[in-house]
This record gives structure tokens, C-alpha cells and sequence, in this order.
């Protein structure tokens, strides 16, 4: 005997629940058909031990489209013969044996509506409350599928590419076909993506799609969209609109074919300008697009757009990169040219000076020779910096005594300064690498080190190892630099300047390429600072085998 | 050919670079030859009195590539041996010089002193053989 349903074992009931109802426990033809029941919007029934309709109310008869008369009293599967693997069905048969309360979502094909059903144990059977999800449902749908589009969209700049994902993805849940138009020019479409869930549909439309473009003149359809900007909505797709719509015999043909039922065309627009439009066409499963299904897809062709902005913005970024990195290249060969000219007579001059021993002009010709060297490497730095920046960087494989290099190095640059450069330490292990390159990161660190300690007399370069690596440091004792500056001091065009005390020349190329330059090799270049104390920089490079001396290291057994 | 003063021909399609250089090598001591563009030197004939000793050659020059010049005088007997260098302002032309045969390359801008210590040694290995 069911007392009350309050009594109902199992979370909360609706609040319009009505609460304390007294019922009888069999079926009572002569209870009247009214019942507070029927004041529930959710579908309610209960069942007996042998599943037989005991109650139901207006909102459950309207679910399940039968009279009461024909179920009140009748076996479930007597009324209902398909349902008997139903997830419905088995759910009450589990709460009937069990007489535990159970939640189970399900779907009711005929109405395309999905339901949240509520089953509790009550006396001599269950009840039933059966809430219509399905506008929440649909909208969960569109969310998910917004979000899942908008990965797609964000997934790639290529936007031909990620607009076809997202044409895909929308067939067949959201829509049974969606097509990508683009516009190619003042009046002209270019079809870039048709999706649907039959690939022989697919290529039937591509076809006809080449046979008949598409006529951006007609008064309706795409050709309307892109001229308005606006979308075309048609919730409803009526025999008697294709013939009204259709502009010859053919078409129309072609659209009974298809057997449209809804449709929405929506523009791609940019800054206030149609780049496209795209459609969705509902044909095979019937559905019929809501206003909720149109914000959707307006909030997507948004989405889409924007992608579709990105992409080109950042085509035209990397065209313009690439359009200075010629130009770097083109530039710094062009300015070697007549620095060569140049280096050849100032050479000549200094050497003969130097042979009439006439001094003033040798000094003189000296500076101006270490000035086209300056000039020289600043070509060189930018031409390398195009290089790194285009990803044309070539080094060699050699493998050399990384010491040897280190020794060469300071040999040079202590020719050109009166700082006492000390070397120590040592490393047996070789590296394998570009030794013209490696040199152009110790020429750099060393000339750094001269030109920021103008008040110290002396450099330390430390060479060090260990089973995996060879270490080259090199120390200054001269400005130093703030903390702030040392995660930035490798970075492209970077420059240390402060206010406090006098800048150094510059543009910030030559740590960028050193730091490039080291970590092509494996390596690491880092730096330790401390202000007005002066700068460590450690090269570290991979060096995985002892240097056999003498011959070429090869392991043997 | 005359030991005493080797002669050079320079190919190079910058007017400046050619006076330089041939300042540079007719001070050095060396008899020398230019040419602007490239013209006829890979038809290079004993016509005129001899063939030069050694080429410093560019590996860009306007219209014409130098490499194929010096392949074109590497593959031909009469020509075969006399040393090229080749000079250019793209580094990384290095490789390619060496795959069509010439014996040296020297990235511009260079020091005097190692253009003409390529040269010197070019022209002493072949004196010596």
C-alpha cells in the first residue's frame, strides 16, 4: 500500500510534488481522472510488481502518446513491446528487485526528446517522474560542440585546414550537411569545404557544385548573406518554398533530392566585410533549426572568422619577416663588398707605412683597419642573425680539441687588448662541432669581457670537464649587471642599458647568436653577474668520449 | 711562364674590388690580369701569350656564376691545371666552390695577408710539382 510519496525512498522530489496523497493500491477505474498529479509538468506513473500501469498523469501520457484508457491496468511490455532492452525498462526492472532509487537519462527517438528519469521504490511497485531535458540537452550539445570547434579553430593557423575540421564536426549532430564558402573575389565563391556523414553525398555535391556554381546574383541564399552580411534562416523548408525558390526545373529536382527540411547560411565577416558564409542544411534526420540553433551558429561563424583573420594576419606577418631577412641578407653582402675595397687599401696603406717606418700613419691606419673589423663583424652579426631567424644556419660536424680552439681564441683577442687574459684549467674530452662557429662565440664572450671591465686589467678563462662536457668560462672584472638583465641578455637585439652610468654601443646580436651557436651544439651558454663586481659566462658543450690523442678518437673493441 | 713574376687573373664584377686587388697583387709583386664579368674566361686559350698561373675568381658575378666557370676550366685539360681561389661574401659558398674544383676559397672580407698566403701556397705547390 502506497502511503505517501513522501514516503518515497530516494533524493529530492520536484518541489510541485504533491505531498501526502493518499492512493489506492490497484488500479480503481472509478478514481477520478483528475489528479494533483496532473499539475506536474514532468511525466509521472507508477507501476505494480508486474509492471502493469497503476498511475500516470497528463504530462506522462503526452510522453509516452497514448489515452489513459490504454494503459491504466496494462503490462508495460503489453503496451510497449520494443522497450523490453530499453535502458528504461531495464532501470525499472532494476529498482522493482533491488528497491533502490535510480537516475537514468534516456532518449525517445519518435519525439527526438531526451529525458531524465527519476525511479523510486515505492509500496507494492515504483514511480517514475520523467523531466524532458531536452532543450538543455541540445543546448549542452551546442556547447560542447562550440567548444570542440573552437579547439579545432585554435588548433592551427592553417585556416582552409581548420575550417574543414570544423565542417565536419558539425555533421551529423549539429547539422546533416555544413559547407564552407569563401569569397575569391568581388562577386566569386570558392567552395572550400561540404561535409556530410556519406562520402559518396560528398562527392554527388562537389559535382554538382561544379557543374552549377553557385549564383551570388539570385535575390536569396549565399548570394544574399554575403551582400547583407545578415543570415538567412529557413526553420522550416516547405515543398512549396523549393519550388518557389528553385530557379529552374533542374534545381528543384536537386533539392526534393536532397529532401531539405531546414537550412541556415551565416556569414564569415572581418572587420565588417563578408569573407564567406557557412551553411548548414538539415535534410535526412529531419531536425528543424531553432533560433538557439542560429545564435549558434552565428556564435561559431564568429569564432570561425576570427580564426580565419588570424590566419591571414600571421601569413602576412611571416611574409614580411621573411621579407626582412632577404633584406638583412641581401643588405650585409652588399655592405661586404666595398668593406672588402676597403680593407685591401687600408692593409696596403699599413703595410706600406710600415715599411717606410712611418709610424703616425701605421697607428693611424692600425685604428682605422680595427674599425673595419668592427664593421666587418657587424655585417657578419646581422647576417647571421637573418640566418638563425630564417632557420638557415649551417654548421659542420668536426670533432677538434675544444682547448686547442679556446687557445687560438685568447691568442687573438689578447693581441688586441692590454687586459691580461689568464687561461686554466683543462679538458682532454673533443666536441664535435663547427670550430668557426665555436670560435665566434669565445671572439664574442672575450670581446664582450674587454669592453665591459674598461677598469679592470684582467680576464680568467677557466676550462674545465666532466664525463659528459667540456666547460669554458669566462670571467670579467668589470660592470657586472643587474639581475633583471640576465634571463634577457640572450635574447635577440637585447641591450643592457641604465641611466646611472654610460651605454655601451651596440645591438644586441651577439649574444643572441652565441646563445644559438651553443645551444645548435647541445650546449648551454649561461651567466652569472653581479653589479659593478663583473660577469662569468659558461659555455657548456656535449663532449661524451676522452680525447685519444693524436689519432682520430674512434672506439674501438 | 715566368717564375720570377707570376701572372694573376682576377674575375670579380665589382670595379672597386678589382682595382684593390690588383693594387694589392701588382705591389705584392704578381703580374695581373682582370676581367669584369666573366666573359670568355671559360673559353680560357694560350692565344695571347700564355695562360695565367692562378684565377681569383667570384663566385657571384652579374649574369654568370663563377662556379660553373670554374668547373668548365677544371674539366678542361689545357686549363686543368691552374689553381682557382675562390672569393665570395656569402660564407657558406664554401662547400659549393670545393664540389666544382676549386682549390681555395677565401670569404670576403678578408685580411690581406691570408689572400695572399692562399695564393703564395697555391702557386708554390705548383711550382714544386
Amino acid at each position: 500500500m502506497i502511503r505517501s510519496l513522501t514516503e518515497l525512498r530516494g533524493d529530492a522530489l520536484p518541489p510541485s510534488a504533491p505531498q501526502g496523497t493518499e492512493r489506492a493500491p490497484h488500479f480503481d477505474p472509478s478514481a477520478p481522472i483528475l489528479d494533483a498529479i496532473d499539475l506536474l509538468a514532468d511525466g509521472y506513473y507508477e507501476m505494480d510488481e508486474e509492471f502493469r500501469y497503476r498511475r500516470i498523469n497528463a504530462a506522462g501520457l503526452q510522453i509516452v502518446g497514448k489515452s489513459r484508457e490504454e494503459i491504466l491496468g496494462k503490462r508495460v511490455l503489453d503496451v510497449f513491446p520494443d522497450v523490453a532492452e530499453a535502458a528504461i525498462h531495464l532501470a525499472t526492472t532494476r529498482v522493482m528487485e533491488r528497491r533502490e532509487a535510480e537516475i537514468v537519462e534516456t532518449y525517445y527517438p519518435p519525439h527526438q526528446r531526451w529525458y531524465t528519469n527519476r525511479i523510486y521504490p515505492v509500496d507494492g511497485g515504483i514511480a517514475v517522474f520523467s523531466q524532458d531535458i531536452t532543450e538543455q540537452k541540445l543546448l549542452e550539445q551546442n556547447l560542447a560542440f562550440l567548444a570542440e570547434a573552437s579547439k579545432i579553430l585554435s588548433s592551427s593557423l592553417d585556416y582552409e585546414h581548420t575550417l574543414r575540421g570544423v565542417a565536419q564536426l558539425a555533421v551529423p549532430h549539429f547539422a546533416d550537411w555544413c559547407a564552407v564558402d569563401m569569397m575569391t573575389g568581388p562577386n566569386a565563391t570558392d567552395l572550400l569545404a561540404i561535409a556530410h556523414i556519406d562520402p559518396a553525398k560528398i562527392h554527388w555535391a562537389e559535382e554538382l557544385r561544379r557543374q552549377e556554381p553557385v549564383d551570388l546574383d539570385q535575390p536569396g541564399g549565399l548570394g544574399h548573406v554575403l551582400r547583407t552580411c545578415r543570415s538567412a534562416f529557413y526553420p522550416e523548408i516547405t515543398d512549396a518554398l523549393l519550388i518557389a525558390t528553385s530557379k529552374d526545373e533542374r534545381a528543384l529536382e536537386i533539392a526534393r533530392q536532397i529532401g531539405f527540411s531546414s537550412a541556415m547560411i551565416v556569414p564569415l565577416i572581418i572587420r565588417e566585410t563578408p569573407i564567406g558564409a557557412m551553411s548548414f542544411v538539415s535534410a535526412e534526420s529531419g531536425r528543424h533549426f531553432t533560433p538557439a540553433d542560429l545564435r549558434m551558429a552565428e556564435e561559431l561563424a564568429s569564432r570561425a572568422a576570427l580564426a580565419v583573420e588570424n590566419s591571414r594576419l600571421y601569413g602576412e606577418s611571416q611574409q614580411a619577416v621573411a621579407l626582412r631577412d632577404d633584406f638583412i641578407s641581401a643588405a650585409s653582402h652588399e655592405l661586404k663588398t666595398p668593406v672588402t675595397s676597403l680593407k685591401i687599401y687600408t692593409e696596403m696603406l699599413l703595410r706600406q707605412a710600415d715599411q717606410r717606418g712611418d709610424d703616425k700613419s701605421s697607428r693611424h691606419l692600425g685604428t682605422m683597419n680595427a674599425q673595419i673589423e668592427r664593421l666587418t663583424v657587424l655585417i657578419s652579426d646581422l647576417l647571421d642573425v637573418s640566418k638563425i631567424e630564417a632557420g638557415r644556419l649551417e654548421l659542420r660536424q668536426e670533432m677538434f680539441d675544444p682547448r686547442r680552439l679556446v687557445e687560438e681564441v685568447v691568442e687573438t683577442i689578447q693581441a688586441t687588448t692590454t687586459h691580461c687574459i689568464e687561461m686554466t684549467g683543462h679538458a682532454d674530452r673533443p666536441v664535435v662541432g663547427d670550430w668557426e662557429r665555436l670560435g665566434q662565440v669565445f671572439t664574442n664572450l672575450l670581446t664582450n669581457a674587454v669592453k665591459y671591465s674598461p677598469r679592470a686589467d684582467r680576464i680568467v678563462v677557466r676550462v674545465g670537464e666532466d664525463p659528459e662536457s667540456v666547460t669554458v668560462e669566462v670571467e670579467d672584472f668589470g660592470i657586472g649587471m643587474d639581475a633583471e638583465h640576465l634571463e634577457k641578455v640572450f635574447d635577440r637585439f637585447y641591450r643592457v642599458s641604465s641611466t646611472d652610468e654610460k651605454t655601451f654601443p651596440g645591438l644586441g646580436m651577439g649574444l643572441f647568436i652565441s646563445h644559438e651557436i651553443v645551444r645548435r651544439h647541445g650546449g648551454s651558454l649561461g651567466v652569472t653577474s653581479e653589479k659593478g663586481r663583473g660577469s662569468v659566462f659558461r659555455v657548456v658543450l656535449p663532449a661524451p668520449a676522452p680525447l685519444d690523442t693524436g689519432t682520430a678518437p674512434e672506439v674501438t673493441p | 711562364m715566368t717564375v720570377a713574376q707570376p701572372s694573376i687573373l682576377v674575375v670579380d664584377d665589382d670595379p672597386g674590388i678589382l682595382d684593390a686587388l690588383r693594387f694589392l697583387l701588382e705591389d705584392t709583386g704578381y703580374l695581373v690580369l682582370t676581367n669584369e664579368n666573366g666573359d670568355d674566361v671559360e673559353a680560357l686559350r694560350d692565344e695571347n701569350g700564355g695562360l695565367p698561373d692562378l684565377i681569383v675568381l667570384n663566385v657571384l658575378l652579374s649574369g654568370k656564376d663563377g662556379r660553373t666557370i670554374c668547373r668548365a676550366l677544371k674539366s678542361h685539360a689545357s686549363t686543368r691545371h691552374i689553381p682557382i681561389v675562390m672569393i665570395s661574401a656569402h660564407p657558406d659558398a664554401e662547400r659549393s666552390v670545393k664540389e666544382v674544383g676549386a682549390d681555395a676559397f677565401v670569404a670576403k672580407p678578408f685580411a690581406i695577408d691570408d689572400l695572399l698566403a692562399t695564393i703564395a701556397g697555391l702557386l708554390a705547390a705548383r711550382r714544386d710539382r
